[in-house]
This record gives structure tokens, sequence and C-alpha cells, in this order.
């Protein structure tokens, strides 16, 4: 730190040592006396000395204080960044990638669900309208279903709207979420949410998302018995586990929902486990970084 | 008339079919997709086929592959599209080879049963029918063109419902005009955008899309 500054003072010492005042003056305390020119340009010589050490010795002056930092600070070993930084990049592509799935779903379901029922209504009212010119008391009938086709329309738009974001997760929490979806699914199905604290939106639809699929999957396939939902709070993971006590031989890629499980769970820097020996029990674990 | 219905929708085709045979109409084979689509038009022979775009596997563009790939087969065979949204890349694809005998409209527009009956006589007997969304989409993209900013709003309401593929006894009715007048709107519209003047109502309808879709083209 003394060096630059010394290097300086002495370097610069022949134009302002007049200024001292007359007799001794030294430029520092304990130097020898300076008393006319050559002493003054003898102590800029060695200014430039003080230079010459400061610009060799400081690098390796930086290491040796930067050494023992190094040491202390460093990350455990078998940290590896590198994969890190791909493990990252490759779950934000898996992110933007669920994302357009996501879109493509909704406008999938918009327009040959929904958009298609309202279609069917104004056919059949059009319909409804030519018969009742014709034949009135036959329009009726007409009428009847396109009423039918209405209310489907609105069945469907729910459901739509419930597969973006459940409004029951904002009214009800994470565990009377599932507590209804184990309610509506065909087999008994026991929950237990051991949750104290709320994660993030994303995190808690996630696991209705994955709960939800695999309730559907456990009612359709499993020819199970009963089935449990486990929620815990893994340090700083959310664990979700489904089980059932079905035939098992389930698979990860198959028809099943899995494969759109496995696409949201891994858009969120998380993990999923399927243990599903032929007969049974089928054993889902998803675990979810909670950012909380 | 022998119909077709390729829809792979339950209620619409069963709607579609209820309305047709309301009319009338001879609803010879209603069904849900491209394979049994041209099965159906090989066994029955159609003079019409009512056919949705989006049908399985990949619900895109199988109905207009299935049209055009029906229409290669049977030259004569008169094609009415319906479909959920407009994609002018699809009706492109589907007039490329001409617009006579071809329709593509808006699946609401079937509700407007009188307008839907229309259009699906006029194809049949080898029109057109655009649907106005498609030809307004049209309008738009070609808005810089220097020559059809020289028509006058009234010519550019001719060209519209033209581009749709309606005669002149239609146009007439529509603009509240005599056939004369249409008749000399039409004159001067393709004076003004340099087209062989053509009587034949599926030649001039092909002339004015196509007229529409080169304009962003030529820039």
């Amino acid at each position: 730190m003394l060096l630059p500054l010394y290097a300086v003072q002495y370097l610069t010492y022949p134009l302002w040592w007049r200024a001292l005042g007359e007799g001794d003056v030294a430029p520092s305390p304990g130097f020898w006396s300076v008393t006319g020119w050559p002493d003054a340009v003898a102590v800029a010589l060695l200014g430039l000395v003080w230079a010459a050490v400061t610009l060799a010795a400081t690098p390796a002056m930086a290491r040796w204080q930067a050494a023992p930092g190094r040491r202390l600070l460093a990350p455990p070993p078998g940290t590896d960044l590198v994969l890190r930084v791909a493990e990252l990049t490759a779950t934000r592509a898996a992110a933007l990638d669920a994302h357009v799935v996501e879109l493509r779903r909704i406008e999938r379901a918009l327009h040959d669900g929904t958009q298609n029922r309202l279609v069917g209504v104004t056919v059949l009212l059009g319909a409804a309208r030519r018969t009742l010119a014709r034949d009135p008391a036959a329009a009726d009938a007409v009428l009847e279903r396109a009423q039918t086709a209405a209310e489907e329309a609105l069945a469907e738009l729910r459901s739509v709207a419930r597969g973006i974001l459940p409004p029951v997760l904002a009214d009800r929490g994470l565990a009377g979420a599932l507590a209804g979806l184990a309610a509506t699914c065909p087999v008994p199905c026991s929950v237990e949410v051991a949750v104290d604290v709320r994660c993030a939106a994303s995190v808690e639809s996630t696991a209705w998302f994955v709960v939800a699929e695999a309730l559907t999957n456990v009612a359709r396939h499993s020819g199970a018995t009963r089935a449990a939902v486990v929620v815990r709070r893994a340090g700083e993971r959310l664990r979700v586990q489904v089980t059932d006590d079905g035939r098992g031989g389930a698979t990860a890629t198959g028809g099943s929902g899995v494969p759109g499980i496995a696409r949201r769970v891994e858009a969120l820097d998380g993990r999923l486990e399927l243990a599903s020996p032929p007969g049974g029990p089928t054993v889902l674990t998803v675990e979810l970084p909670c950012g909380s | 008339m022998r119909i077709v219905i390729a829809e792979d929708d339950a209620l619409l085709r069963e709607g579609l079919g209820l309305l047709l045979r309301a009319e009338g109409l001879d609803v010879v084979a209603a069904v849900d997709g491209p394979a049994a689509f041209l099965a159906a038009v090989a066994e029955h022979a159609p003079d019409v086929a009512i056919v949705d775009v989006r049908m399985p596997p990949t619900h895109t563009d199988e109905g207009i592959v299935a049209a055009v790939e029906a229409r290669r087969r049977r030259p004569d065979l008169a094609v009415l599209v319906l479909s959920a949204y407009v994609e002018q890349t699809f009706a492109t694809e589907l007039l490329a080879g001409g617009a006579a005998g071809l329709g593509y409209l808006l699946k609401e527009r079937v509700g407007r049963v009188q307008q839907f009956l229309d259009a699906l006589h006029r194809v049949t007997d080898g029109g057109t029918a655009i649907d106005p969304e498609v030809v307004a989409q049209l309008f738009a993209r070609s808005r810089t063109d220097p020559r059809l900013e020289r028509l006058s709003p009234r010519e550019r309401e001719v060209l519209a419902l033209m581009a749709e593929g309606h005669g002149n006894g239609v146009i007439a009715e529509r603009l509240v005009v005599t056939d004369g007048a249409v008749h000399k709107h039409i004159r001067s519209i393709f004076a003004k955008l340099d087209l062989p003047p053509d009587d034949g109502t599926d030649r001039r309808v092909a002339a004015v899309l196509r007229y529409l879709d080169d304009v962003p083209r030529r820039g």
C-alpha cells in the first residue's frame, strides 16, 4: 500500500523540496539529511527504485494475499459449476418449451373443444329456426340439443380455465386443493400434507397438476383399491408422493400422463421418479425446489 | 345433391347432418377422419364434400391435405372447407389449383343457414365461396398496392363481394344497385387493376384472388 506512495513522493521530491524551507528537509523521518540539489535528485532516484520495487512486488503480494481466501472460500470438492450451468440452461429451455407446450394445449382446448361446442350451438340454433318455420313441434327437440351443446361448452370452458391455474389453490391452499382432488377420485384416496409454509404459486400449481394427473392414471389404468398422496417439505424441496396398490407396470413413456408430468416437473428444475414393478405397488415421487 | 361430411367433432358432424337432411339434401356419409373421408368419396361418388380443416391425427391441416388429394383423384368433386379460424396459408394452398368448385368458410357461418346453403349450392355448381374474413385479410395485406388505392369505395365493395365468389345478381342485391351498375363497376375495376376482362364468375374470382394474394409478394 505504501510502496506506490513512496515512489510518487520521492520521484516528485525535486519539484517541491524547496517549499519545505531552509536547512535539513528530509522527505521522511529517519532519512539522511537533504541540504541541496544533489541530495534532492538522489531522493528522486531512490523514488525510481521504489517504483521498480512496486511494479515487481505487487502482483506477488496480491497473490500471496489472495491465497488464504481461495483456500478458505473454495466450493467443496465435486462441485462442477460448468455442469450446473449446463443443467440450468437445459431446464430453462425446458421451461420455455413447457410454456409453449402449455400454450398450445390451451389453444387446442379452446379451438377444438370450446369453440367447436359453440359452433355446434349456432348450427343447431340455425337448424331450429328453419325447423320452427316448417314444423314448430319438431323445433323443440333441436332447441333442446342446442341447449345441451351450450352447457357442454360451458363445462369445457371451466375445465380449460381450471387447467391454466386451479382457482381452488388460491382459495384453499395446496392441502385443501389436494383434498378436493382426492375426494373426486373414484379410487379411495388418503391425503397427508405436512407443509407449514406456502410455496411459490408455480410450485403449488405443478404439485397440484402432478397429483391430478397421477390420480387420473390411478383411476384409469392401475386397478387399485387404495391410493395415498403424501406431500412433505424436505429441506428446500417439496416432495410429492402418490402411491397405489394397483397392478403396477406403469412406464414413464407410455400413453399415460407421465410424460406431461415429467415436462412440467423438469421445467421447475425438479426431479421425477417412477417405481412400478409388475404386480405393484406403483410409487410416483416428485421433488420440486420450493423457491422460498 | 349427394354430400359427404368429414368432421371429427361428433356434435358438429351430427348437427351438420341434421341441418342438411332437414333441408332435403342427401347426406350419403358422415365420417370422422381423412382416411375414412377418402374412402367415402371413392365409395359414394358425392357431388360435394364438406371438410373440417383440423382432423386427426395431428389436428393441423389434415382436412386441406385430404381435400386436395380428393380433388386430385376426382377433379370434378366440389369441396367446401370449414375452419375454426382463418388461416391464410390454408386458403392459398387450397386455391392453388384454381377456385372453381371450392369454398373456404369459417365454421360459425353454418349457423346462418340460408347463406351457408347458398354457398354450398354455389360451390357444387362449380362456383366459389370464400369467407368474408379471408377476403378482408387479403385486402388488409394488399392495402399498400397503388393500383388498389385507385379504386373508389364502391368499387372496393364490389371487389370484396366478387372475391367471396358472388355473381353479379347477388352483388347488385347486396349493394342495392342495378345489374348494369355492377357490370360497369366490374369493368372499371378490371381496367384499374390491369386484369383481362372476364365474365365467367369462377375465372373472375380466381383472377381477383390471385391478384390480392400476389400483391404483398410483388411488394
